[in-house]
């Protein structure tokens, strides 16, 4: 009907307050005195009172089936039958339902959050972790001599092992804890004796292998280098490098790449003599009964701490920001599955 | 009728001392005019039989709230707001169950209409009766809701307000809204009314 795009919803308002009388006295009368010379706005009203009249006329239907009640109906929570619909407001538990769905979620963020603060505490305590590690580290170096046998062990494969397949060797001992745990097991002063009497025994199996004693000095020169980087230096000013020079030279190939990719200070500026000094004097109870002219190697755990924990920090940051982020998801989730619960 | 009242006041009274069978009679008797109610607001016979069968049940369970008065009106005041509680739910809920789907020897067609003769019944054809229901049906559920128990229940403005939870002003925007809306679409069905309700 072409009267109605005529009238504004606001003027539609009206006239339907209007027909049900729901206009004050004010609006009522301004209405009428519109509707009086407002001929479209007319027509409308009866359209709108016409269209009420037939909603409003709708037939009474037949219910397609019996809705009685049965025992079984009334004793049971929840209809039989039919599917469940949502109560009145005022029914007691409407306010809150969780089915079995929002009580898994609710489960899974707490999972979540748990988890977070697992991350959280957990990387809280790794520098603790981390500082344990060195101190036992520096028990080790100082107060735990390790057995004879393991000794040997670790001497054999460091000394002994000059086949071209240790590459992989060669790098594992240029990790730092495998570097420090060398160097309290190489403390050992028996066990050292034992190694290099071993080695003095030992025929000269191959042609380019240097006689037992240089060849102990060439590895206490060469492969202990990393081991001991800090102290090295400090060593390092006693003696010229022209006298590492041959001893160096006569390394096979193998371990000439090996030299390439460890520090170079020890294997160039120690002396094999001063370092077995050092040895001896590593040999102590205690830490702070280490002499004063070897101090430097005492503070060498000590001053791998702090490496070890700025290695660590980048993973610190990154669990602890993970942590958090688990923290935020599963505190947003069980906020989303309480207020869905709440809305039903 | 002074019969029928005092056998519907017996009825009440059994029902609440926990009776079913004189409840089940009540339901014979309000029945239809409640799956109407339920029809005109759900658009849909299976869940207008369900939150009619789901209306009953709530109201036996809560028959010691009825004080007295109008039985019919408090029964379907629980209808409409069984109804009402389960558009909001459908509507924050879409999606169709196995439960909606049409069981055995119940078809979704339209509801016959109760064969008792009235002056308006013998006025309106069954086709238009459908269009109309489709036109109501086309409303969004806020707007229906009012619409129904406005111009179906005859229920106030202020009654309406209190029954849904909202404000006067916002009764009074959606049934003229929805009024407009039912009118627009009558307009494509116009060959179906009759000469004096052409709008």
């Amino acid at each position: 009907m072409s009267a109605e795009q005529n009238i504004s919803p606001e003027e539609f308002e009206l006239l339907s307050a209007y027909l049900d009388n729901m206009l004050n006295e004010t609006e009522r009368l301004a209405l009428e005195a519109r509707l009086a010379e407002n001929e479209p706005l007319r027509a409308e009203l009866e359209a709108l009172r016409a269209t009420i009249a037939l909603i409003n006329g709708l037939p009474m239907l037949k219910a397609p089936r019996n809705f009685i009640l049965t025992p079984q109906m009334v004793k049971s929570k929840t209809e039989v039958g039919a599917p469940q619909l949502v109560k009145s407001k005022t029914e007691v538990g409407r306010i809150i339902r969780f089915p079995i769905s929002s009580v898994m979620s609710a489960a899974a963020s707490f999972v979540i959050i748990i988890l977070g603060i697992v991350l959280i505490f957990g990387d809280q305590s790794s520098p603790q972790a981390t500082s344990s590690q060195d101190t036992s580290v520096a028990l080790m170096v100082t107060n735990t001599p390790p057995s004879a046998s393991d000794i040997l062990d670790m001497e054999q494969e460091n000394v002994v092992d000059t086949s071209p397949d240790t590459s992989s060797q060669r790098g594992a001992m240029l990790t730092p804890t495998l570097n420090v745990a060398s160097m309290g097991m190489m403390a050992q002063p028996t066990s050292t004796d034992e190694v290099f009497a071993e080695m003095a025994m030992q025929p000269a199996n191959q042609s380019d292998i240097p006689p037992a004693p240089d060849r102990a000095e060439n590895i206490q020169g060469t492969q202990m280098a990393p081991v001991m980087p800090m102290p090295m230096s400090t060593l390092s000013a006693t003696q010229s490098v022209e006298e590492e020079m041959p001893i160096i030279a006569s390394v096979p190939a193998d371990d000439q790449e090996m030299m390439d990719t460890m520090p170079m200070t020890f294997a160039e500026e120690t002396p094999p003599s001063e370092f077995f000094e050092i040895l001896g004097n590593a040999i102590l109870p205690t830490a702070t009964s280490i002499p004063t002219d070897t101090a430097t190697l005492s503070e060498t755990p000590s001053q791998i701490a702090p490496k070890a924990d700025e290695q660590a920090s980048a993973p610190i940051n990154i669990t602890s920001i993970i942590g958090m982020a688990f923290i935020l998801i599963g505190i947003i989730s069980l906020i989303v599955v309480v207020w869905r619960g709440r809305k039903g | 009728m002074a019969g029928d009242a005092s056998q519907e006041t017996a009825w009440i009274q059994s029902a609440q001392a926990g009776d079913i069978d004189a409840f089940n009679s009540l339901i014979l008797h309000y029945q239809d005019m409640a799956f109407s109610i339920a029809y005109r607001m759900m658009g849909d016979t299976q869940r207008a039989a369900d939150a009619t069968q789901d209306a009953f049940l709530t109201a036996f369970r809560r028959l010691e709230t009825y004080l007295g008065g109008n039985f019919k009106a408090w029964l379907m005041k629980i209808v409409t707001n069984t109804c009402y509680d389960a558009l909001r739910y459908e509507k924050r809920r879409p999606a169709t169950a196995f439960d909606d789907l049409t069981p055995d020897g119940m078809n979704d067609e339209p509801p016959i209409p109760d064969p008792t003769p009235t002056p308006e019944q013998h006025l309106q054809t069954a086709e238009l009766s459908q269009a109309i229901q489709q036109c109501i049906d086309a409303l969004g559920a806020d707007q229906r809701v009012v619409l129904v128990m406005s111009d179906v229940e005859g229920y106030s403005y202020q009654e309406i307000a209190d029954h849904i939870g909202t404000q006067l002003g916002t009764v009074k925007s959606r049934l003229s809204r929805a009024r407009a809306g039912v009118r627009q679409c009558l307009q494509g069905v116009r060959e179906l009314l009759p000469d004096v309700y052409r709008l």
